[in-house]
């Protein structure tokens, strides 16, 4: 994977590199460290190098830009394609309330994957991947195939099942709602068992999970919980821009929440599981 | 029904593929043996036009009897009843919405009791507040009983809860609001004009009905046919009003995305101000999703939207029988539980559909927490009704 990894000033910049460290030593065959500020950061470059300790057969870039951190980021994305953009916080709390938060805008904005590291940063051990079941979800799924195989973890293919009944059925408990949906022959579930079937043809330990609840809530109170390490959610996706107005940005939400790192996955037509 | 597609079945039709024996006889067997009403020829939406226009008058009608029979018995039947104060009529409208299966019938009767005189405006406003809080809880009933002004509705035990908890969220801290609004009076500036010209058009077409009825009734049958005629017309009104197809627009996919909440009460306010009733809009919402499921997400902001512009009906009532007065308190209404709903959405959305959602799921919990709950929503407005 042809990996982007910002090294530049943010906030909590070392744990950010300790954590992003076996992943891309496990999974990059590409890894470009960048940062903004120009000249005057360059060191920062060579710190990050040394301190990631990568294989020699992990080819490496280092580009220091003039501008801003998430200018650099952006640059440096429209330069080359990449299959991973990986960073921090970019600013210290209390700036972004003046700034806004550079690192989801970024996160959002890009037409590729993202992990934005913040929150509880463990080696990845387990995966929580949040799916809604959709045909986006399993196009996305090659990244997170790719990441649980270099790091030998273990995906949780999580789903809310947030619907309620308008049809008088009774009142049924909510063990008894997940079992008859993920047995039901619905698009969705057939395709949350088709993604862990898929991780495990490729040797990933994965199976399904569903709750009942509020989408963001349950998927947080589940990352809260589970002893998860990474939370991996689909891009938000609208098909016009009637949907744009009117749908409810849900990776937004858990980007701004989530206690844990997030990745936020997109279909890449040219990316395959290796 | 499509008449002109029946016809008698040949042995080709029987056989399928095989070949075409003879050109079918087309026999309009239906038109044979039965006489078409000739409503039944006339265009739908020429039918539809006609049946609002009946609705309306009927509805006109209902509320003029309903004025004429409180203004003989309708004091007494609340001194009887000992509603002394806005608490009691609070009480008396949820109470009686529950024996109307609706909250339009009661929020007019409220109107059409003020505008005789028999409760005062602060009553009135808490008696539609009572008809909407009964209203909320038919959802809950519909699921079991099915018929509603002659709607199959098929609205479940966990919708109807949620459909009451909101409603009741919103309705009773909006009270203080709407009855602060009234007594200031603040929307008196905002009174129409429409009502005295809207009065004196109808009166000419009305007024021999209505004069024909009174003579032949006595005056306590007058009440109980102005309550019967007003089911009848919200019957008619119910069949005139337009069909919702929501299948098929940006909203297509309610079951399976979740809407921002601004855009999901949006819908339910449009759809109620075209349904009147929230419990018709909730049941439109079962053709967007072939299992019947909708997100939670989507159903508290509707449910939301709804509960503003089901008053709309009122809002004609009083604009009708009860004058510019009946009108304000209307709108007065509206506004308090616009404005609610308004600072609940922008201020506190997330917490407050945590809580309601919350409730529901311990209510629903199982068959006992739920009888516990019927027996609250009973308690409740008997104690209103007889606090003094």
């Amino acid at each position: 994977m042809r990996m982007l990894l910002y090294v530049g000033p943010a906030h909590r910049r070392d744990s950010v590199l300790d954590f992003s460290a076996p992943i891309i030593r496990s999974a990059a065959t590409d890894i470009t460290l960048v940062t903004g500020g120009g000249a005057n950061n360059e060191p920062s470059l060579y710190e990050a190098l040394e301190h990631l300790a990568l294989p020699p057969d992990v080819h490496t870039t280092l580009r220091a830009f003039p501008d801003d951190g998430h200018i650099a980021i952006l640059k440096e994305v429209d330069s080359q394609p990449y299959d991973l953009v990986i960073l921090g916080r970019l600013q210290q709390p209390g700036m972004r309330m003046i700034h806004g938060q550079r690192s989801k805008l970024i996160a959002q904005a890009l037409d590729l994957s993202v992990l934005r590291v913040d929150g509880l940063m463990r080696p990845v051990r387990r995966i929580l991947l949040a799916s809604g079941g959709d045909q986006y979800s399993i196009n996305c799924m090659h990244i997170v195939t790719n990441l649980a195989m270099s790091l030998n973890a273990k995906v949780t293919v999580f789903h809310v099942f947030s619907q309620q009944s308008l049809v008088f059925d009774g009142l049924p408990q909510e063990e008894e709602l997940v079992e008859s949906f993920l047995r039901s022959g619905e698009p969705e579930a057939v395709a949350l068992k088709g993604v862990a079937t898929t991780l495990q043809t490729h040797g990933v330990a994965a199976h399904v999970r569903s709750r009942t609840g509020l989408i963001v809530e349950t998927v947080l109170n589940e990352a809260r919980t589970g002893t998860y390490d990474l939370l991996v959610i689909g891009a938000h996706q609208t098909r016009n821009s009637a949907e744009s107005v009117l749908l409810e940005d849900i990776s937004s939400a858990l980007l701004d929440l989530s206690p844990l790192p997030v990745l936020v996955s997109r279909w890449n037509n040219a990316a395959t599981i290796v | 029904m499509a008449h002109s597609e029946q016809r008698v079945l040949t042995e080709a039709d029987a056989v399928g593929t095989i070949g075409i024996i003879a050109p079918a006889p087309f026999v309009d067997i239906e038109a044979i043996r039965t006489v078409q009403p000739w409503s039944l020829t006339l265009p739908l939406w020429l039918r539809k036009l006609l049946t609002a226009l009946l609705g309306v008058f009927v509805f006109i009608v209902a509320l003029e009897l309903l004025k004429y029979g409180a203004s003989a018995y309708g004091s007494a039947l609340l001194r009887f009843l000992n509603i002394a104060n806005p608490t009691n009529a609070l009480g008396l409208g949820w109470l009686m919405s529950y024996g109307f299966l609706s909250g339009s019938p009661v929020a007019a009767i409220s109107v059409s009791f003020f505008s005789s005189g028999a409760i005062s405006d602060l009553q009135t406003f808490t008696m539609i507040t009572g008809s909407r809080m009964g209203a909320s809880f038919i959802v809950l009933f519909v699921g079991f009983v099915y018929a509603l002004r002659g709607y199959r509705h098929t609205a479940s035990i966990a919708v109807g809860i949620l459909a009451f908890l909101t409603t009741a969220a919103i309705h009773i801290p909006a009270l203080p609001v709407g009855a602060w609004l009234l007594m200031s009076g603040f929307l008196d500036s905002i009174q129409t004009s429409a009502a005295t010209e809207m009065t004196s058009f109808f009166d000419v077409l009305i007024a021999p009905v209505l004069h024909l009825i009174t003579a032949v009734l006595p005056d306590w049958a007058v009440l109980i046919a102005g309550v019967l005629v007003l089911l009848m017309s919200f019957s008619l009104l119910d069949r005139a009003l337009p069909e919702v197809h929501s299948e098929h627009n940006a909203f297509g996919r309610i079951g399976k995305l979740v809407y921002r909440p601004v855009a999901m009460l949006l819908l339910g306010a449009a759809i109620t101000s075209m349904t009147l009733s929230v419990s018709v809009s909730l049941a439109i919402l079962v053709p967007l999703s072939a299992r019947g499921l909708v997100r939670r997400e989507n159903m508290l902001p509707y449910i939301m939207g709804a509960n503003i512009t089901t008053f709309v009906d009122t809002l004609i009532a009083a604009l009708i029988v009860g004058g510019p007065a009946a009108f304000t308190i209307v709108l007065v209404e509206m506004i308090s539980v616009a404005i609610l709903s308004l600072l609940v959405l922008l201020l506190w959305y997330r917490r407050f559909e945590r809580s309601i959602l919350g409730l529901q799921a311990w209510i629903i919990r199982d068959n006992r927490m739920l009888i516990i709950f019927l027996v609250v929503v009973f308690i409740v407005p008997i104690t209103l009704l007889l606090v003094k």
